[in-house]
């Protein structure tokens, strides 16, 4: 990630931190800045020296709703406000291991639920490219700091494409790894079925490099996968070699921005002179996967959220009554776009509603998982773009909640199927907002992932040609 | 013979805490009387983030039941989500199983009036506890968590119990089945073992009608009882040409009555799904049969064995075998020497009067040992003393803990000679006894 | 389509969350909105598919019946917005009432 031995580790944090004083204040990405801790951690590492460990004093920001002990774990709610969990997440542990030093907890939609950063109920994060557009979500805050040089690298979480989104709005690298490869424990659930912790990180190898330090089996989590994780750093040089690409033939049929289409257009013909195998195919899941997962996710959402009542932590209204403590503090904790899917969830699943809407979109699941299979019979990897729009203005689409769903389209069925997958950025639009292109690869094979992710990243020479941010950063921001 | 009036169909569900060392999902122990609130952990407390583990010790016990009840085990069984709002519930969902129980249809089979009587389960699923409310005179109500995730099985019965005893009969059978196999306890009054029932009443060639369910029923007499004051409560009404209304009833075991559960602040539709945060639960061939090789003798079988192995009548065979613990000693007993009939008198007698317990014993903690206990039965029987000398002797040695020969010695009841005589004379008789002194040293007394 | 005010109070009642002013319309229609949209997804052929939960192939995670240190009660009952000495303190719980 830098080279060891020309500076310390407390130059880097203290980079960080300086970074964070100068762009923080109109980005907003983070809830809390640990800059004394930092310091501290850094200073340790420094009295020890390098010792090999792959991220060893690597600054790196988490979202806020990882647990970490004795720390305020909020999810961007005020239901936990101020609540401090006793206990640490396993990926913030693996990342202490592993030599990171965490700086602080990024801003969310609350408890996940959206895709542009703004259903916080703390503060607005700004997208680095433009502060008038949205980061994206629900991992923003984590997309928006590494974007805006205030973390070498963080972490989020993927739902329906918390991750990959954002990255794409951002300019920066993001990574969900297949369904339980990354353990949940301390990750306060959204949807259990479909959240997975992944990276962000400017570069693919950065990227790689996090992953294999947070993933692996953890026996305090029952979905991880009982297998030793891929070594996803080795070979990331030889990209696409013997990789088949497949590229939706329907995409036209969606609604996307000009400057999307284009990029992918130009992704698959620059691919195609470099001679990689690209097959047009149907897509699986591109009609029904954003009304599966909204009722999947929330569904599970509905019973997730269930704890928080006002008895053991958190926000409790004064209340006379038991039925009256229970509706009155969720109804204040919870903001607008969390009741709407607790409603939401909670249709789906009551009698009379529930094998048309859940069970069904059980059978969808199982639909898509078995077309996906098919799929990955021929081809290793699927390229499409992550998002169908660059960021949108704030405040934009807040009022029409199906738009917003709606630009969850091509994340969502790779969460579906538990299948892993990328945003690498790709291009910027006219307006200067970066654009991501996405890669999912079959179950497990991160590997492959990463390789075509470096493919991509060679080829769009992303951070070569473009600098971020406002003129006077420039200086700062670019080639590192 | 009068014509029936209303037949009674009712179904027990009864829900029985596993013995194991850690509770069902986390590593806090699962026993039970610690001081509030310090057997959690963020799982079982239900703190953000947290996921449940399965602990397979569980799975084994609720195996074991369902082999003892001729339960089909399933292959692929499923953990589901049971959500509703309650302050004991701190997930305000509970961990259970639903369309896919780890057991189903099997039976159980008790004596009723002599007659074997075989009740139908139609299954036998995991699933965790909740914590404890305890109602505060001040007006609000306190939690404590320590119980919140010890593992439970509910055995669900079929709706073929047609009475008030017959349920009652069916619970002791089902106690006493769990305390066979070592998976609970059985105590009800710490609430290990908990008894909610569901009764509806028809008139003799009517379908069935709308059933009312009591929870809380937790004791054999409230069983019984609040059983009873429901069919009559139904009866009342139906007689009035009422309609029964689907009521959730609550026993009040102070003041003997029932109470009516509030519901109108609360929706009832649990909205059960898959619990994401587990996977199906996959039990293969040779789980099932590791566990079929620990099953006990259980006890109509071994009541069967007593009565035909060792002559006894079948309500001693009955009272013999009613706790393993007990049936256990007896054999002990017989094995120790002592006639099979003569062992049976002295420890229904003697002993249980002793004990004062037929439903919690033990043979470690039994007044006399089971082979002191023969020795002095071998001298009643053998005429070295007489049978009211050799009851004197037993409380002698219940205070004394002294050997019956030493016993007789102290209060000069024999004609023989001096201890060692008497010592060497009991030894001889036992000896004698080869078949059953072998048995004894194999340490196998099935 | 619409939701009715009868089932929205059935939802809020099942859910606990009590929706409150003008909130309440406009969550009321666009819930409305969103339901009429996942609609979409009974028009589409899946016959021949059982529903599915869980996605690939795991062995059984199951674990070993050992305890382990629990959390001190302090800690515990740190977060509590009412405690009430050792334990955790409620509105009253009425569970029951005369027949
Ligand atoms: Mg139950
Ligand atoms: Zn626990």
């Amino acid at each position: 990630m830098y080279r060891v031995g020309t500076v310390t580790v407390r130059e880097i944090v203290q980079s960080y931190l300086d970074s964070i004083a100068r762009r923080e204040p109109r980005i907003r990405a983070f809830l809390q800045v640990f800059s004394e801790a930092a310091l501290d951690e850094a200073a340790k590492l420094d009295a020890k020296g390098y010792d090999g460990r792959p991220l060893f004093g690597i600054p790196v920001a988490i979202k806020d709703n990882l647990c970490t002990r004795g720390i305020p774990t909020t999810c961007a709610s005020k239901i936990l406000e101020g609540y401090r969990p006793p206990y640490d997440a396993t990926v913030i542990g693996r990342l202490r291991a592993a030599g990171a030093v965490i700086i602080g907890k990024t801003n969310l939609d609350e408890f996940a639920m959206g895709s542009s950063c703004e259903n916080s109920a703390f503060q607005i994060t700004h997208n680095p490219w433009n502060e008038a557009y949205a980061p994206g979500g629900s991992s923003g805050g984590s997309a928006a700091s590494v974007a805006a040089d205030m973390a070498l690298a963080s972490l989020g979480s993927d739902t329906g494409g918390s991750i990959r989104q954002p990255a794409s709005l951002c300019g920066v690298v993001g990574l969900k790894g297949t369904y339980g490869r990354v353990s949940r424990y301390g990750l306060v659930a959204f949807a259990s079925s479909l959240d997975q912790i992944g990276p962000f990180a400017r570069d693919v190898r950065d990227c790689a490099l996090v992953m294999e330090a947070i993933a692996g089996h953890d026996e305090r989590d029952a979905t991880t996968i009982p297998k030793p994780s891929p070594d996803l750093h080795t070979g990331l040089e030889k990209g696409f070699e013997g990789l088949r690409v497949a590229f939706p033939s329907d995409l036209g049929k969606w609604e996307m921005d000009a400057s999307v289409k284009e990029i992918a257009a130009r992704t698959v013909d620059d691919l195609a002179g470099d001679s990689v195998p690209i097959a047009r195919v149907a897509l699986p899941g591109m009609e029904t996967s954003i009304a599966a997962y909204y009722i999947l996710a929330n569904a599970e959402a509905s019973s997730n959220l269930a704890r928080y009542d006002g008895v053991r932590y958190g926000l409790r209204s004064s209340s006379k009554s038991l039925a009256d403590m229970y509706d009155e503090t969720r109804g204040e904790g919870f903001g607008d776009e969390v009741k709407r899917r607790i409603l939401l969830g909670t249709y789906v699943l009551s009698s009379g509603y529930y094998d048309a809407y859940y069970t069904k979109a059980q059978q969808v699941k199982a639909l898509i998982c078995a077309q996906f299979e098919e799929l990955f019979k021929s081809s290793d990897l699927i390229l499409l773009p992550t998002s169908p729009t660059p960021a949108f203005k704030l405040g934009e689409r807040l009022e029409d909640p199906i738009a917003m769903y709606l630009s969850d389209i091509f994340t969502t069925p790779a969460n579906i199927a538990g299948l892993p997958a990328i945003s690498v950025p790709g291009g910027l639009s006219p307006e200067g907002l970066p654009i991501g292109m996405q890669l999912v690869a079959g179950w497990g094979e991160e590997a492959k992932l990463m390789r075509g992710a470096f493919g991509l990243e060679r080829m769009y020479r992303f951070r070569e040609q473009y600098v971020l941010g406002p003129k006077e950063e420039k200086g700062h921001n670019g080639g590192r | 013979m009068a014509a029936v009036e209303f037949e009674t169909v009712i179904g027990l569900e009864v829900h029985a805490q596993l013995v194991t060392k850690s509770k069902a999902f986390c590593s806090c122990p699962a026993v039970y009387g610690g001081e509030p609130n310090t057997q959690t952990c963020p799982v079982c407390l239900g703190l953000p983030g947290a996921l449940p583990v399965l602990n397979n010790e569980a799975v084994s016990m609720a195996i074991l039941m369902g082999l003892a009840t001729g339960c089909r085990i399933a292959p692929r069984s499923v953990f589901a989500r049971k959500n509703y709002f309650y302050p004991d519930c701190p997930k305000n969902y509970q961990i259970s199983m639903y369309d896919k129980p780890l057991c189903e249809e099997g039976r159980l089979e008790f004596k009723l009036d002599g007659e074997i009587r075989s009740v139908s389960l139609e299954r036998i699923h995991l699933e965790e506890d909740a914590g404890k409310l305890i109602h505060a005179d001040e007006g609000g109500s306190l939690v404590d968590f320590n119980r919140c995730g010890v593992p439970l099985i509910e055995i669900v019965s079929k709706p073929e119990i047609g009475s008030p005893e017959e349920a009652s009969r069916y619970l002791i059978a089902l106690r006493q089945l769990l305390r066979y196999l070592e998976i609970c306890d059985g105590n009800m009054e710490e609430g290990s073992l908990r008894c909610d029932v569901n009764i509806s009443l028809r008139r003799p060639g009517d379908k069935l009608g709308t059933k009312t369910e009591i929870k809380n029923l937790n004791s054999f007499k409230a069983v019984e009882m609040g059983i009873r004051f429901e069919i009559e409560r139904q009866a009342g009404v139906l007689r009035s040409g009422g309609r029964i209304e689907q009521v959730t009833n609550l026993w009040d075991s102070t003041q003997k009555k029932l109470l009516t559960m509030r519901s109108k602040e609360y929706a009832h539709d649990y909205r059960y799904f898959p619990e994401p945060d587990l996977l199906p639960l996959d039990v293969d061939g040779a789980w099932i049969e590791r566990m079929r090789a620990a099953l006990p003798e259980l006890p109509l079988a071994r009541e069967k064995r007593f009565r035909e192995r060792f002559g006894l009548p079948a309500y001693d065979a009955g009272v013999l075998c009613a706790e393993k613990g007990l049936a256990d000693y007896y054999e002990t007993v017989v094995s120790s020497g002592s006639d099979p009939k003569l062992a049976a008198n002295w420890v229904m007698r003697e002993i249980l009067e002793e004990t004062k317990s037929g439903t919690e014993f033990e043979g470690a903690s039994a007044p006399v040992s089971a082979e002191r206990l023969a020795e002095l039965i071998v001298l009643v029987s053998g005429g070295v003393i007489s049978n009211s000398a050799g009851r004197e002797v037993f409380k002698e040695m219940v205070k004394s803990l002294d050997p019956a020969a030493k016993v007789v010695e102290r209060l000069g009841l024999t004609q023989v000679s001096g201890e060692r005589e008497l010592e060497q004379w009991v030894s001889e008789v036992i000896v004698a006894n080869p078949d059953e002194v072998a048995r004894y040293k194999g340490g196998k007394t099935q | 389509m619409s939701l009715t005010e009868l089932e929205l109070e059935h939802l809020e009642r099942l859910a606990r969350v009590k929706l409150t002013g003008e909130s309440r319309e406009k969550l009321r229609e666009q819930l409305a909105r969103i339901i009429e949209f996942v609609k979409q997804l009974q028009t589409i052929d899946t016959a021949g598919y059982e529903t599915r939960a869980y996605v690939g192939e795991f062995e059984p995670a199951l674990r070993e019946d050992e305890t382990k240190p629990c959390l001190p009660r302090e800690e515990v009952l740190d977060a509590a917005p009412q405690k009430e000495r050792e334990f955790f303190g409620v509105p009253p719980v009425i569970e029951a009432d005369e027949l």
